[in-house]
């Protein structure tokens, strides 16, 4: 296991798909949360980013067969996966409305009587968090591209260029516009949001 | 600290944004500065949220793990089945595609080639008798839910080899009810006794059974050039044979009334 371990992944994959299955293991808990958490950033669904992580493996295994090595790192082969099957639910969902505040949190039970003060700020930042993902999700393609990789997934800029095949600066510069669309559109929470702060959740929960 | 200076520094650190707005030099420009004071203010919040976003997340469920390794292991079981069409252990539907397209053009080769053949054993035939086939008119007669009678004619071409002999007049008798007549070919392009032709009539342009028709017309519709009939104010009943395609073959007038 220690040999799977210190393996690329590109090694990883050729194991995978020589029919090893501790390599296809290794590979699938390397990369599976960062599928995960572009899915989910990207959707803005749970069960979309399940199945996006789901499929995505499946695809790597009937396509891994076509990736070569010199052309890119397998993370960047695997996140062509994603963002294709991403855009395809995008594009299969459009015709429907969401339900609101289908993914917010679930907020245990015996927090409503005992703490009020952590269920107000818990209620605060489900909205403020959905919020956040409905501006992220107005936002133009490229420029939700460039937040969901380098704010949300962490991404430094050079590995998101590499994975939107465009130069660091291009990526810089998409950030930066994309900040400043954010700002604008989270201008009235920012103000309610201090309104709160100063004083206080009393008056909105009575 | 300038104003340029701050904006790059948050361009590139927006994640630690919470805290280099609490930064000393960043604090001190943006007290004098209420441009800076406002974006210092906009970014710390903007990386404040894209943060609470990025903890909501929580971990990858689990959940999904069994199902990615079954996928894993049905595939890898799919793969190694002998009955798929697989070069170097790999399916390859465009394998199966080719190999389909190549049976379906084998089979039209092959019908082709079949089709071929049959048409020149028929002109051989053609060629080498002269008379290649008979036809048997077979005239039934049925009785429709209406009561009146309907006969009908079968014709029906039978090919035949026939020694090639001097043209003979040819021997017509009377159809009997289920009786069968044979004509050689020459002899039916005439349509059966008493019925006069409407247009070309052999065995390849009306090759099927053919139904027989009794209609009832006022004698005006009648063409005047009919040998035998003369128009009146009346009405005349016919025999129209009708062939499998709809188009009237033969009429043979059955009463005038005047």
């Amino acid at each position: 296991m220690q040999n799977l371990e210190d393996g690329s992944d590109a090694a990883l994959l050729k194991r995978a798909l020589a029919g090893e299955e501790p390599a296809f293991l290794t590979l699938y808990e390397r990369l599976k949360a960062g599928i995960f958490r572009y899915a989910f950033y990207m959707t803005g669904s749970r069960s979309a980013a399940d199945e996006v992580t789901q499929e995505v493996f499946l695809t790597l295994l009937k396509e891994g067969g076509s990736y070569r090595e010199k052309r890119g790192e397998v993370g960047a082969f695997v996140f062509g996966i994603a963002r294709n099957l991403v855009r395809r639910i995008e594009r299969r969902e459009r015709v429907y409305e969401p339900l609101p505040e289908e993914d917010v949190q679930d907020i245990p039970a015996g927090n409503f009587i005992e703490d009020r003060a952590g269920l107000a700020n818990q209620m605060v930042r489900s909205q403020v968090t959905a919020r956040v993902r409905a501006a992220i999700a107005s936002l133009p393609d490229h420029y939700r591209q460039a937040v969901v990789l380098c704010d949300l997934c962490e991404l430094p800029y050079e590995e998101a260029a590499g994975r939107l095949g465009c130069a660091v600066g291009t990526v810089r510069s998409r950030l930066n516009r994309a900040h400043r669309l954010l700002a604008q559109k989270l201008e009235p929470l920012r103000s309610r949001r201090t309104d709160i702060e100063t004083t206080g959740t009393e008056g909105c929960l009575i | 600290m300038t104003c340029k200076e701050i904006r790059w520094y948050f361009e590139d650190h927006l994640r630690d944004a919470e805290v280099l707005a609490a930064r000393g030099a960043v604090a001190e420009h943006a007290a004098t500065c209420p441009d800076c004071s406002r974006f210092v203010a906009e970014q710390r919040e903007l990386g404040r949220s894209l943060r609470e976003l990025r903890e909501s997340i929580g971990s990858v469920p689990q959940s999904i793990n069994p199902s990615v390794l079954l996928n894993y292991r049905r595939h890898m079981a799919d793969q190694n089945a002998p009955d798929r069409v697989s070069i170097n252990g790999k399916f390859r539907p465009r394998l199966v595609w080719g190999f389909a397209a190549l049976a379906a053009a084998l089979l039209l080769i092959a019908g082709s080639v079949r089709h071929w053949r049959h048409a020149a054993t028929d002109t051989a035939l053609h060629a080498t008798t002269g008379q290649p086939s008979t036809i048997s008119v077979r005239e039934t007669t049925k009785n429709t839910a209406s009561g009146s009678r309907l006969r009908a004619f079968s014709l029906s071409a039978t090919p035949r080899r026939v020694t090639p002999r001097p043209a003979a007049a040819p021997r017509v008798r009377p159809s009997a009810p289920g009786r069968t007549a044979s004509w050689p070919v020459r002899t039916l392009r005439s349509l059966p006794e008493g019925f006069r032709s409407l247009m070309y009539c052999d065995e390849l342009s009306c090759p099927q059974d053919m139904e027989m028709i009794r209609v009832q017309l006022p004698s005006s519709a009648m063409p005047r050039q009919l040998p035998g009939f003369m128009q009146t104010s009346g009405s005349v009943t016919a025999d129209v044979l009708v062939g499998s395609d709809g188009i009237a073959r033969g009429i043979r007038l059955e009463e005038i009334e005047f």
